[in-house]
């Protein structure tokens, strides 16, 4: 059953000179519990089809469909709601809110969601973060993590709302070797074991080799789909 | 912008120190010019003792007659008789008093040169309306008023420039070179009380004073005040008057005159407005607001690009809560409340300052109170309930107008632009 549908999607970006064209008629589905690598050179529209199916952006023709539901039209509050509910975001270089604690920053979709007590919160973040083999650092802020660490909390977040879908834009490429290889095999025990249908966007073609499919653009255009 | 702002707010002042601290005096120093402002206009209509029943009270001070046909008009305060008649014995007042303008007076006691007080000419009623403290003796009494006794009470500075100890009842103090007997002495009030304050008071009724007039039968030096049970007995009260003014005007037509009634007794507010020939003038009360306005607006609009320049650097940070599902509401209401606190620290900063000023530089801010002593302001009297409530509104309305544009425009920013805005 296909829980990502993208249909003939083209973005165009305007400005008062130029035209650029980022995606052109781009089409095709991900099964649920899937994990699918996009891949192409930079600026070949891939962190903007990512932003697309993540609900961040709107495409300029064609449509994305997620879980059945029609996207098109929705509100502000609306698309708020259904990325809270169906979408973790993890981003390449963390994007963690340094003001606030591991904890916190991992607690933050759930206070967005609401009518979630506070017990209960406390009590997801901390399996969460056990999950992801960092309950010991809850209470220590960004600034006092590695980058690997960073992006385990990343995910933590990301999966806390416990969301189908995990949108990865490029998550190992601000770490090295080893802390790559940990977030990759976080990333594959959350597909595998739990189910949950990522989309990851890499430069690594390793990396890539081991998810289901792989989605090559060049220019905007898709040009493989295996 | 999660559930405990005050950490967020706390971070930020830690890591953009400048902005924050800037913010913050900036923001106390908008409070304070325009608590002062507030103040200013507060001592005039806030309770304090001696003028405890400000609240409660209404006040009688001038009448206006004038000729039916042609344009001869007059205006003053009252003769007793007249005063009596519009404002005495009122079935639904709980006091009445009759009272003279303050002023300035020599007084002494023997063998000494005279030094210049004010003076007061009062009724024994008086002392049942502004509730002075008194240190030694008592007010006056009833016997004494209708005897018409050469009878003082003294504020305790007199009292001790004269006798050297507040203890001077019995003595005797001569005012204007004529000897009264001192029956009270009472703490010194602030001129800020400014019906009720004075250095000595007299009774009215002593030297004839009870027909005293200008000339007329009825203008002369009297004022009143009318103390209700509750402010919600003004409009009986004022039923009450309005027969007295209908026969009064009746009678004034027979001398082809009319009362003109431009509505006294007034409340606290406009007894000090009160001009004796015409209407309260409310337009002091327009003036006020637009300087609140101005006083608000100046200060917010820089604050602004302070608010502004905050939430340039948060932009990331936005664009990650709404990629979790905050919703542009939510985004303005977090930097409301965010931006609130900081209003709030400098708004108490600023009125901290506020009353530091008002108690210690009195004489600046309080200069239309100017006598011959120093305005006595005492903590009570600046700070309440209406000060405390009035400061935060202005807080209040200094953070929407500082914050309401950046928390907008922040929240209407795309969130793939905030994201890769890259200052988290």
């Amino acid at each position: 059953m296909s829980l990502i549908k993208v249909d003939g999607v083209s973005k165009m970006y305007r400005t008062s000179e130029i035209e650029t064209l980022a995606l052109e008629n781009v089409n095709f589905t991900i099964d649920e519990g899937e994990f699918v690598s996009v891949m192409g050179p930079s600026g070949c529209g891939k962190s903007t089809l990512l932003n697309i199916i993540g609900l961040l952006d709107r495409p300029s023709k064609g449509k994305v469909e997620i879980a059945g539901c029609q996207l098109e039209g929705m509100s502000d509050r609306q698309l708020a709601a259904f990325r809270n509910f169906h979408i973790g975001f993890i981003f390449q270089s963390f994007h963690l809110i340094q003001s606030l604690s591991v904890s916190d920053n991992v607690e933050l979709p759930l206070i967005y969601r609401g009518g979630i007590s506070g017990k209960e919160r406390s009590r997801r973040v901390k399996e969460v973060l056990e999950r992801v083999g960092l309950s010991h650092r809850a209470d220590h802020y960004p600034s006092q993590l590695s980058g690997g660490q960073c992006q385990r909390v990343a995910i933590a977040r990301a999966i806390i709302g416990n969301p189908s879908i995990i949108l990865a834009d490029e998550p190992t490429g601000n770490l090295d070797s080893k802390m790559s290889a940990e977030i990759m095999g976080i990333l594959h025990r959350l597909n595998k074991d739990e189910g949950r249908t990522i989309l990851m966007v890499t430069h690594n073609e390793e990396q890539a080799s081991e998810t289901d499919r792989v989605l090559r653009f060049f220019d905007g255009r898709q040009i493989t789909n295996c | 912008m999660k559930s405990n702002h005050f950490s967020q707010v706390l971070y930020e002042m830690k890591h953009q120190p400048v902005i924050g601290i800037v913010t913050v005096i900036g923001t106390a120093l908008a409070i304070f010019l325009i608590m002062i402002v507030v103040m200013m206009h507060l001592v005039t209509i806030v309770p304090f003792s001696p003028e405890s029943n400000r609240d409660r009270t209404l006040y009688g001070k001038y009448i206006n007659i004038a000729d039916i046909e042609g344009d001869g008009s007059s205006s003053a305060s009252m003769t007793y008789s007249i005063a009596k008649r519009l404002f005495g014995d009122l079935e639904s007042a709980e006091n009445v008093s009759y009272f003279t303008d303050t002023e300035t007076t020599d007084i002494s006691v023997v063998g000494s040169t005279p030094s210049i007080r004010s003076r007061k000419n009062v009724d024994s009623d008086f002392w049942k309306i502004f509730d002075y403290e008194f240190i030694h003796g008592r007010p006056f009494s009833e016997e004494e008023f209708e005897a018409g006794m050469h009878v003082a009470i003294v504020a305790e500075s007199v009292a001790r420039e004269m006798y050297n100890t507040s203890d001077v009842c019995g003595q005797e103090i001569l005012v204007t070179q004529i000897p009264y007997k001192i029956v009270g002495v009472v703490k010194d009030a602030s001129p800020l009380a400014s019906t009720a304050f004075s250095d000595v008071f007299l009774l009215i009724s002593a030297n004839d004073g009870l027909n005293r007039n200008w000339s007329s039968e009825y203008f002369g030096p009297y004022h009143c005040a009318i103390l209700a049970g509750s402010s919600s007995d003004f409009p009986k009260i004022r039923e009450e008057i309005q027969v007295r003014k209908n026969i009064f005007n009746n009678e004034l037509a027979k001398d082809n005159k009319r009362y003109v009634d431009h509505g006294s007794p007034f409340i606290q507010e406009y007894a000090n407005i009160q001009y004796s020939n015409g209407d309260p003038d409310t337009s002091a009360k327009t003036r006020r607001y637009v300087i609140y306005v101005i006083l608000l607006i100046v200060p917010a609009i820089n604050l602004s690009s302070m608010t502004q320049s905050r939430l340039r650097r948060k932009m990331s940070e936005i664009g990650v809560r709404r990629a979790y599902g905050c919703t542009r509401w939510r985004i303005i209401k977090d930097v409301l409340v965010e931006n609130f606190i900081v209003t709030i620290a400098g708004g108490i900063l600023g009125l901290l300052l506020c009353l530091f000023f008002g108690l210690f530089y009195s004489d600046m801010v309080f200069t239309e109170f100017a006598t011959s002593k120093n305005a006595d302001i005492s903590l009570s009297m600046l700070f309440n309930w209406q000060v405390f409530t009035i400061a935060l509104l202005f807080c209040l309305i200094l953070n929407i107008l500082s914050s309401g544009i950046p928390a907008w425009r922040a929240s209407r920013v795309d969130p793939v632009t905030a994201i890769n805005s890259r200052n988290i």
